[in-house]
């Protein structure tokens, strides 16, 4: 029996048979405002609230005050499990900016080289298994060619693996693509599609699970809302 | 990195075997990012490398140090490793082994 990561978002685990499999790498695309920022924040709160997992968000674009904010305004106090060590929520796009003396500086902070880097000794002392990286796009932008960008991803996806930490992509898409760069989802074991659509008036957040390896999961579209306590998937719901 | 981005990092390793203390400290914990920090705060405190490293520059270098690298370590490990660092000044300045 496959060893899993519950999410703890209502209605989600029992989309994906309990949660993601160990050690997988899991995409999480949608366009800008599709609460993927949201998601992983609560993938990783709530590993380090009911499981007892510490986990590691690291954010490329968004401020550590900003998430802090967004998370605080959904009753989840990071702060308290930083403090014990169980989560590190880690805003390397500051570093970028203050310690990035050149764009030379700022292009080597910002590889992937320099992520697994950071991870592998990270990881001796955190002892963290969950990580987020938010986002994917943020990486990706820096590589001067998609067959650059390849490779690289390919190895930093290949560490991860060997870490055996399970991991959130964060992806941000724009129309009807699955990822920003169109290889993201070959190198992942899932990929989760938030979106929203506007039908006869009604405005409505989806999320579906486009593909899962070594789950059998439901791949319908359903709805969610995000309530004062974070996102709350309606399993029993399918949309269109 | 060079082969990954592309482009080639000129960072200038201070050479100093305080500073590299600090530096393999840092290292250990997270990785290539420590030189970074540890060139950014070297930087600071001795006007790019222009002034000797003495107990109060140390301090003022070890704290720059430790405000950047608590993002990336959490409070738990900035904690310990503001403790190591002090041990690190005590051994090179206070005891009089290095300068």
């Amino acid at each position: 029996m496959t060893n899993r990561k519950a999410t703890h978002i209502p209605g989600l685990d029992e989309l994906i048979n309990g949660g993601f499999p160990d050690g997988t790498i899991n995409l999480i695309t949608g366009p800008p405002g599709s609460a993927k920022s949201l998601f992983g924040i609560e993938y990783l709160y709530n590993g380090a609230r009911f499981d007892d997992e510490p986990g590691i968000y690291l954010s490329l674009e968004e401020s550590r005050e900003s998430i802090l904010r967004a998370a605080s305004s959904y009753g989840l106090q990071f702060e308290t499990f930083e403090k014990e060590g169980k989560a590190y929520l880690i805003d390397l796009g500051k570093m970028r900016v203050e310690c990035s003396t050149s764009e030379e500086l700022e292009w080597g902070l910002a590889s992937f080289e320099t992520l697994q880097d950071f991870l592998k000794n990270h990881l001796s002392f955190s002892g963290a298994k969950r990580l987020v990286l938010d986002s994917l796009t943020a990486v990706g932008v820096y590589y001067k060619s998609s067959e650059l960008l390849r490779r690289e991803l390919f190895k930093f996806s290949r560490f991860l693996r060997d870490a055996n930490i399970t991991t959130i992509l964060i992806s941000e898409v724009t129309g009807s693509g699955d990822s920003r760069y169109g290889i993201e989802e070959f190198i992942a074991d899932s990929l989760i599609k938030l979106d929203y659509e506007s039908a006869t008036g009604e405005y409505r957040r989806t999320l579906t699970v486009k593909k899962m390896r070594f789950t059998k999961h439901d791949p319908l579209k359903h709805p969610f809302l995000i309530m004062d306590n974070g996102i709350e998937v309606s399993p029993d719901e399918v949309i269109g | 990195m060079t082969e990954a981005t592309g482009r080639k990092l000129h960072l200038v390793g201070p050479g100093d075997p305080f500073v590299t203390e600090l530096e393999n400290k840092l290292e250990g914990l997270i990785g290539i990012l420590s030189r970074y920090i540890i060139e950014k705060s070297y930087s600071e405190v001795t006007d790019n490398g222009h002034d000797k490293l003495n107990l109060d520059s140390a301090h003022s270098m070890c704290s720059s140090i430790i405000e950047e690298a608590t993002i990336l370590l959490g409070p738990k490990r900035t904690e310990e490793l503001n403790s190591e660092f002090e041990q690190i000044i005590k051994n090179y300045f206070k005891e009089g082994k290095k300068k």
